[in-house]
């Protein structure tokens, strides 16, 4: 969808935003005493994790203006409450205050939302229903993406978790059954879920245009499901995810000043394989796009692009404290278009547009076991995953490094 | 590439180099055949490794063996290594002498209790699970001697029900006063981390349908060992 709109729209109008960095600055001190997770009554537990990061790049902008002055504008603000009323039922609630760039403003988003009963729940095998807002089951990291202590590195490997898709891809409303069974052989997990997805909203529309369109995006029920392997307690994982998400334009206007009523179809399915042991963590994950658009008049033509995203990543653990991480994420975005060479000849925009590679080398330290830093480097070809919002589309770098420090806390 | 090739080819650094805090036992030492051109001992409860210079000068000629291969290895552990402490005690299951466990526990039931996926034993009584920090040298020996994971693998899972409001996880315990309000039954519904043996002797000894876990020579007859299939 992305190639074709390109070449029908002006790219979307960018403002520099100030956006006060103040919660930082009321919760910080709060940091330095003993606050740990807090068990208000029986059952009831509530956590939570702030963060702030620090992006300096060579060239073009991630998470506000990181190429000039180097930018702050990356807090994030979580909590998280749970409470087991009846052995078998929990219900969940999580609260997400993130600031990034220009994509996304400090408003806070109910990211979960649900009531668990499991039916079943031994030993050897639990079932159950989650019903409400869930966190889409993609890949190993979609679940926890915005818990720095739970993901791998700062960014996480774009080319399967984009930022720029984040809303649509967090979590959703919906229902979700889940299995899991535990054998001699291994354990085996499976959620499946029918959900209305985010995309009402501009940071959507945004991914999808490339800019704000009169009208409105609107959910079609979507379908995800994934299921697990894990073998000897996790030591291997294997899972295969996958997404069949239906989106409708409701245009305001009539063409040419909007496009008519079109349907896009979305369907990634993901790869993933985990080792783990003591010292080492090797995870890879690759990703098949089928997206499809069609209907949306003559400013769009219908059209059926594949792209691929995938990455290899090893961890290391020094010791309780230190951490390194070394990756190599690849994104096409069309699989017929690896270079971009076509693109850039139908819309005149950069080729390098269509495609990211990404060296990424960090190194965690945790202070204690809910204090930490963290240190990045990612020296990147290719512009695939930059946000239209923070960048002119036009005026892209093709090679260009990104430094980063983020500290986050958690409790 | 097979999961018990990758086990295989671990299997040896592990022995020479039990990494998690706790100091190798001397029968694991023996069990470890030393890479060709270095000499494993222990002394004052750390790895000690030396060059046996011969040998080595005749390694680096030959072509990169498998033994080579693993003396690499080792000096690249030894080098990052940090020194073990704490003890390398057996580590047992306990359980507080009214829990309904059972006379032995299957470890896949283990397991799906500390995995947080089992919350009630048969009986429908709560399971009570604590647990030691993740850097404790009793719960490193914990995770790997009896469940067979890695810490780290266990906070992964945990911070993935949290976060993703799929489950709970051990929670750590603010303060003495709190502890001790715990200990005297007002509260103490989920799991929780303890700061100490002590501390989760005391626990597991008062608290009804709790399990944890201990070295052997804290056990008294507050507590109950449960043996593991």
């Amino acid at each position: 969808m992305r190639t074709s709109l390109f070449c029908r729209f002006s790219r979307g109008a960018r403002t520099a935003q100030y956006v006060p960095w103040w919660p930082v600055l009321v919760l910080w001190p709060g940091l330095c005493g003993p606050v740990l997770a807090l068990e208000l009554f029986e059952g009831f537990q509530v956590h939570g994790f702030l963060s702030q990061g620090y992006f300096k790049t060579s060239a073009n902008n991630i998470f506000g203006n990181s190429d000039e002055s180097g930018s702050l504008d990356f807090t994030e603000i979580g909590i998280n409450a749970s409470w087991i009323p009846l052995p078998r039922l929990q219900l969940s609630t999580q609260l997400i205050s993130r600031r990034a760039g220009e994509g996304a403003d400090g408003e806070v988003e109910l990211d979960v939302g649900l009531a668990d009963y499991s039916f079943l729940e031994t030993a050897e095998a639990r079932f159950g229903v989650r019903l409400g807002r869930v966190r889409l089951p993609l890949g190993l990291y979609n679940d926890t993406r915005d818990v720095p202590f739970a993901r791998p590195s700062i960014l996480l490997p774009q080319s399967v978790y984009p930022d720029a898709a984040r809303t649509q891809q967090l979590s959703a409303d919906g229902g979700m059954i889940y299995g899991a069974y535990h054998g001699t052989w291994g354990d085996l997990s499976v959620e499946l879920a029918g959900v209305l997805l985010q995309v009402h909203n501009l940071d959507t529309e945004i991914n999808f245009f490339f800019q704000d369109l009169p009208g409105e995006l609107d959910p079609e029920p979507s379908f995800i499901g994934r299921m697990i392997y894990e073998y000897d307690g996790g030591r291997l994982r294997l899972a295969v995810s996958g997404l069949r998400a239906e989106t409708n334009y409701e245009p305001r206007l009539l063409p040419p000043d909007d496009l008519t009523a079109g349907t896009n179809l979305f369907e990634p399915v993901i790869f993933s394989a985990q080792y783990n042991a003591e010292r080492w963590s090797f995870t890879a994950e690759y990703e098949l796009r089928f997206d499809q658009s069609k209907g949306f008049g003559p400013l769009l033509p219908d059209n059926d692009i594949v792209g691929e995203g995938y990455y290899a990543q090893a961890i290391y653990r020094l010791d309780p404290h230190w951490e390194a991480v070394l990756r190599y994420d690849v994104l096409y975005h069309d699989r017929d278009d690896r270079d971009g060479t076509e693109f850039k000849a139908e819309t005149g925009f950069p080729a390098n547009l269509q495609f990211a590679k990404d060296w990424t080398v960090g190194l965690r330290y945790n202070i204690t076991s809910s204090l930490m830093v963290r240190a990045e480097y990612h020296g990147v070809y290719g512009t695939g995953w930059v946000s239209i919002r923070d960048n002119d589309p036009s005026m892209v770098d093709k090679q260009w490094d990104i430094f980063a420090l983020l500290v986050s806390y958690r409790f | 590439m097979g999961a018990k090739a990758l086990k295989a080819l671990l299997r040896p650094h592990l022995a020479y180099y039990p990494m998690a805090y706790s100091t190798p036992s001397a029968s694991a030492l023996q069990r470890a055949t030393p890479a060709k051109g270095f000499a494993v001992g222990l002394r004052h409860g750390v790895v000690l490794v030396r060059r046996a210079r011969p040998a080595l000068a005749s390694a680096s000629k030959g072509k990169r063996t498998g033994s080579t291969l693993r003396a690499w290895a080792l000096c690249l552990i030894v080098l990052c290594g940090w020194p073990a402490r704490g003890s390398a005690e057996e580590v047992v299951v306990a359980v507080n002498p009214a829990t309904p466990a059972g006379e032995v526990m299957a470890r896949n039931t283990l397991s799906a209790i500390f995995g947080m996926r089992l919350r009630a034993w048969e009986n429908g009584m709560p399971i009570r699970v604590y647990v030691l920090p993740d850097n404790h040298a009793v719960h490193v020996a914990f995770c790997k001697q009896i469940l067979g994971v890695f810490p780290h693998q266990y906070r992964t899972a945990w911070d993935r029900l949290v976060y993703s409001g799929t489950g709970q996880a051990p929670l750590e315990v603010a303060s003495e006063e709190e502890m001790r309000a715990s200990l005297a039954g007002t509260r103490g519904e989920a799991p929780v981390v303890v700061g100490s043996e002590e501390e989760m002797r005391a626990r597991l000894a008062g608290t009804a349908g709790a399990i944890g876990y201990l070295t052997r020579k804290m056990i008294d007859e507050n507590v109950t060992v449960l043996p593991i299939q």
